[in-house]
């Protein structure tokens, strides 16, 4: 069932109902069963994979948590994460492995192998098995488990947040199932504008974009070096409001129920440096890998190389987190040497004080943002060409801007002459208006606009939503991005 | 025990918040009225939809577009002959006429056979009108729906006869989910009245509650008009503010037009599809896998559905005086190999029952010594001189049978 489905419209208001309607008891009940229909709504099978995991990583956290030594703790530990791993490797990296294998295999001569199954990546498997890891990893750094077993069942299959996060903590989390809810006028207003702008952000910003991006990610050969710097910013715009139009939908659904669940982006592409972006960007995995995978390397309480060794492997294991590509790898890894190389660069800095002075000056940090969008925007030419291989050709083009052809004439750009879909042409005002109104949400960003902002402005904008939505959803809509992952 | 806390939060609430002072509520408030005065003037007649102003330029929008012109300019000499089918009798006409004609055949404009028409006239000696609404997918149930909207536009554009191309894909494509889902019955929705079948004809849950939205919501019903706004004032911005040329015709390589044509509703230009005279041997494209995919699964819910649609086309035909003719298109052997066993008979069958009872005529054209593999450009479609020859043969079919004995109507067995 897809957020912006008409089912998920129907859906969302019979469980509102009924979650409010019936005693507190009854609940985390109500929501569990409705998680668990929101999941089988796909594939119905996959039920069985959710609750074994969740029976499982109930009892082993009682089992750490009882252990009589550390040494015992670490045994239950290695097991659930050890379990959790293996299954998320076994759905989402067996081909990935077993191409790689074959890969090999045929450079020395000898037949490549074939699973002798075919696998289907369950939905939002690398998202409840990253909260099963924190939770048991917390539980063994000396957190009390969760007794309430509905409430911990609840917590993995929460259905706003169940297919792509944000990946939530227990520790913020089960307090508020345990908690009596309560419904307030500011919630409910709250939540659903917050559903209404991730809709907006889908399905009429990113789905008109995805459009656009496939047309030049497909055949980019085809288009000049500056229409794929077209293309790549317009996908750096899709992935944003993709992913943030599904996070939107998923804050403001759990805020109907009464709950929080944290922000995942922060103004991303305001940010001054690739450290900032990351601190921006996918928060919660962001938290998640620091907290889990950096910190438990050693984090920054080492050597230097040590330190960069870590920054690199995270990003790059958190690179291949997104999927079972190369192309998701070599992603990671940019990101990690991009890191470093901040690190570098800020260590260089301190000892500079007139550089120091121009990066701080107003114009320093216009052109930092400028700077570190551009590098994140390189970033995701990796991150969607089809292959690494493409992506290299794509930036070597971008970078040597290389021209076109036209009907056998070379010209500078091919977008201009392309007139249908409408989306072609409109694009050189679609993107501009997009990066306005991206720095202008970061001038408003430290103000409460819920005390600053007239109420019929309020009136007219959740009305405005509406009628948006109904009039411009089209019948057909691309899955959220991070459904795949 | 039940204790305070039990005691369902809602009720608490509303007791010191009213839900009233919400600005989402006062939002959705704003929505529901300015649904309601829409609905008001649209009732009273002030808000004048348009069928031909559309957002998307679909096959079936430029064929009702020439179709409704016509009428209204009363260039409409009584329609003798309607030709309906798919892209079987699509691809016939255009080819036939490149051929006979030796010009070029826009495929976008061209909506009337002057082979046809000439052959007629040179065999009956009177003067014959033709209009085709043959359309690339198009099933019965949509057959139906345009012929229905054809009578809707009053007598002079009621047919005298229905030459209708039938084929079995026709009746079972596994591409099409339900009757609803072709662009043809989503266009037409607007043109024709097809409350007498949106009920049955939403199969899905989701088709269900759409339609209920769409009954419920006078915005949501006329979705189509506030995207057709949107489309004008976009080109309107893209000319004055963006240099943009000529928006009317397409200028995109191939691959974003493929890509268009999958994920964007149907979008026509009239400088897409032209069908050529040939120069030398026709090629001959494989396209099994495709037909492959359509025949997949036999479900005999849609076979009995879309049969269910041919019946109900025969029995408005004879009510309104317009004689049908079913024609059973040519296909290639390699195309019925690909079909379930035993569903071509069964097919053919029941179409012949059908049109027995109704007191239609059944031309099976489908024989290979007539159309022998070098008149089809694929599995299915004849190429531009085997449309020639099957409107050479129709003509001369129609005028034999004429002449033949009406066949007696028997019951279904």
């Amino acid at each position: 069932m897809l957020f912006n489905s008409l089912n998920y419209a129907v859906f969302l208001p019979i469980v509102f109902a009924l979650f409010w309607l019936s005693k507190d008891k009854w609940r985390v009940w109500i929501l569990l069963i409705a998680s668990y229909i929101f999941y089988m709504s796909w594939k119905p099978a996959f039920i069985l994979l959710i609750i074994g995991l969740t029976v499982a990583n109930y009892y082993l956290a009682f089992a750490i948590a009882g252990a009589p030594d550390q040494k015992g703790k670490k045994k239950w530990l290695t097991v659930s994460v050890v379990g959790n791993l293996l299954t998320l490797a076994f759905f989402k990296y067996a081909y990935f492995f077993n191409d790689t294998l074959s890969a090999i295999l045929k450079s020395c001569g000898q037949p490549a192998t074939k699973l002798p199954f075919d696998i289907v990546l369950p939905l939002g498997i690398s998202f409840f098995v990253f909260e099963f890891i924190h939770y048991t990893t917390d539980v063994y750094r000396g957190h009390q488990p969760i007794r309430s077993f509905p409430a911990f069942a609840l917590f993995a299959s929460f259905f706003p947040t169940q297919i792509a996060g944000p990946i939530k903590r227990f520790q913020d989390f089960i307090p508020q199932f345990l908690a009596p809810a309560k419904l307030t006028v500011k919630s409910f207003d709250n939540g659903i504008s917050l559903i209404l702008l991730g809709l907006f952000k889908k399905v009429l910003i990113a789905d008109n974009l995805s459009f656009f991006v496939q047309g030049g990610f497909s055949q980019p050969e085809l288009f000049s070096g500056l229409d794929l710097w077209i293309f790549a910013y317009a996908f750096a715009f899709q992935i944003y409001f993709d992913f943030s139009g599904y996070t939107d939908v998923a804050r403001g659904s759990a805020m109907l129920f009464g709950y929080k669940v944290p922000i995942n982006f922060n103004l991303p592409y305001l940010a001054a440096n690739i450290a900032e972006f990351w601190h921006r960007w996918h928060i919660s995995l962001s938290t998640w890998l620091r907290d889990y995978l950096f910190i438990p390397l050693g984090g920054s309480r080492v050597s230097k190389l040590l330190n960069y060794r870590n920054l690199i492997l995270t990003m790059t294991l958190g690179g291949l987190w997104h999927g079972a590509a190369m192309h998701f790898l070599v992603w990671g890894l940019y990101h990690g040497l991009l890191l470093v190389g901040h690190k570098l660069f800020q260590a260089g800095k301190d000892s500079l004080p007139a550089l120091k002075n121009i990066i701080d000056s107003s114009m320093g940090k216009f052109a930092s943002v400028l700077l570190t969008f551009h590098a994140v925007v390189i970033g995701w030419v990796f991150f969607r060409a089809e292959t690494s291989t493409i992506a290299l050709e794509m930036l070597k083009r971008m970078f040597t801007l290389s021209p076109a052809l036209d009907n056998g004439e070379k010209v500078s750009m091919l977008l201009t002459h392309i007139n249908y879909p409408l989306i072609y042409p409109t694009i050189f005002l679609i993107l501009p208006v997009l990066a306005v109104m991206h720095y202008l949400s970061g001038l408003v960003s430290g103000i409460d606009l819920n005390k600053k902002v007239p109420r019929f402005c309020k009136i007219g904008y959740a009305f405005a939503l509406m009628f948006l939505i109904l009039v411009f959803s089209p019948d057909k809509s691309p899955r959220f991005i991070y459904f795949q992952f | 025990m039940q204790t305070s806390i039990d005691k369902p939060k809602l009720d608490d609430d509303m007791k010191s918040e009213s839900f009233a002072a919400s600005f989402v509520i006062q939002g959705f408030v704003c929505l529901v009225v300015l649904d309601l005065l829409l609905r008001f003037l649209g009732t009273a007649g002030y808000l004048g939809f348009n069928p031909l102003r559309v957002s998307h330029r679909s096959w079936v929008y430029w064929n009702e577009r020439e179709f409704l012109l016509d009428a209204k300019a009363s260039k409409q000499k009584p329609l003798n002959t309607a030709l309906f089918g798919s892209s079987l009798m699509m691809s016939a006409l255009h080819g036939g006429d490149a051929v006979y004609l030796n010009k070029p055949q826009n495929v976008t404009l061209h909506h009337k056979s002057q082979l046809f028409k000439d052959l007629v006239e040179k065999r009956s000696g009177k003067s014959d009108n033709n209009f085709a609404f043959a359309l690339g997918g198009e099933m019965v149930s949509d057959a139906y729906i345009l012929f229905k909207g054809m009578l809707e536009q009053g007598q002079g554009c009621r047919p005298e006869k229905l030459i209708y191309g039938i084929a079995p894909r026709d009746f079972m494509d596994h591409a099409l989910p339900s009757v609803t889902s072709t662009e043809i019955y989503r266009y037409m929705r607007r043109v024709t009245d097809l409350a007498e079948i949106e009920k049955q004809a939403r199969t899905s849950p989701t088709e269900k509650l759409e339609l209920w939205l769409s009954k419920l919501s006078y915005i949501y019903q006329h979705r189509e008009e506030f995207l057709y706004l949107q489309s004008r004032y976009a080109k309107f911005i893209c000319r004055k503010l963006l240099g943009a040329g000529d928006l009317d015709l397409v200028h995109a390589p191939m691959h974003i037009r493929k890509q268009a044509f999958l994920e964007l509703p149907e979008d026509s230009a009239p400088n897409e599809v032209i069908v050529t005279p040939p120069v030398g041997p026709e090629p001959y494209v494989d396209n099994s896998s495709e037909y492959r995919n359509r025949y997949r699964k036999y479900r005999e819910y849609q076979f009995a559905e879309q049969l269910g649609y041919l019946e109900k086309l025969l029995q408005l035909a004879k009510a309104n005086n317009t004689e049908v003719i079913l024609v059973n298109m040519p296909l290639t052997q390699a195309n019925m190999n690909l079909m379930p066993s035993g569903f071509y008979q069964n097919y053919y069958n029941r179409v012949e029952n059908l049109a027995r009872l109704n007191g239609a005529r059944l031309l099976d054209l489908n024989d290979q010594k007539l159309f022998p593999i070098e008149y089809f450009g694929d599995g299915v479609h004849m190429n531009t001189r085997g449309g020639k020859r099957f409107f050479e043969v129709l003509v001369d079919k129609l005028f034999q049978t004429e002449k033949a004995p009406r066949p007696e109507i028997k019951p279904a067995t």
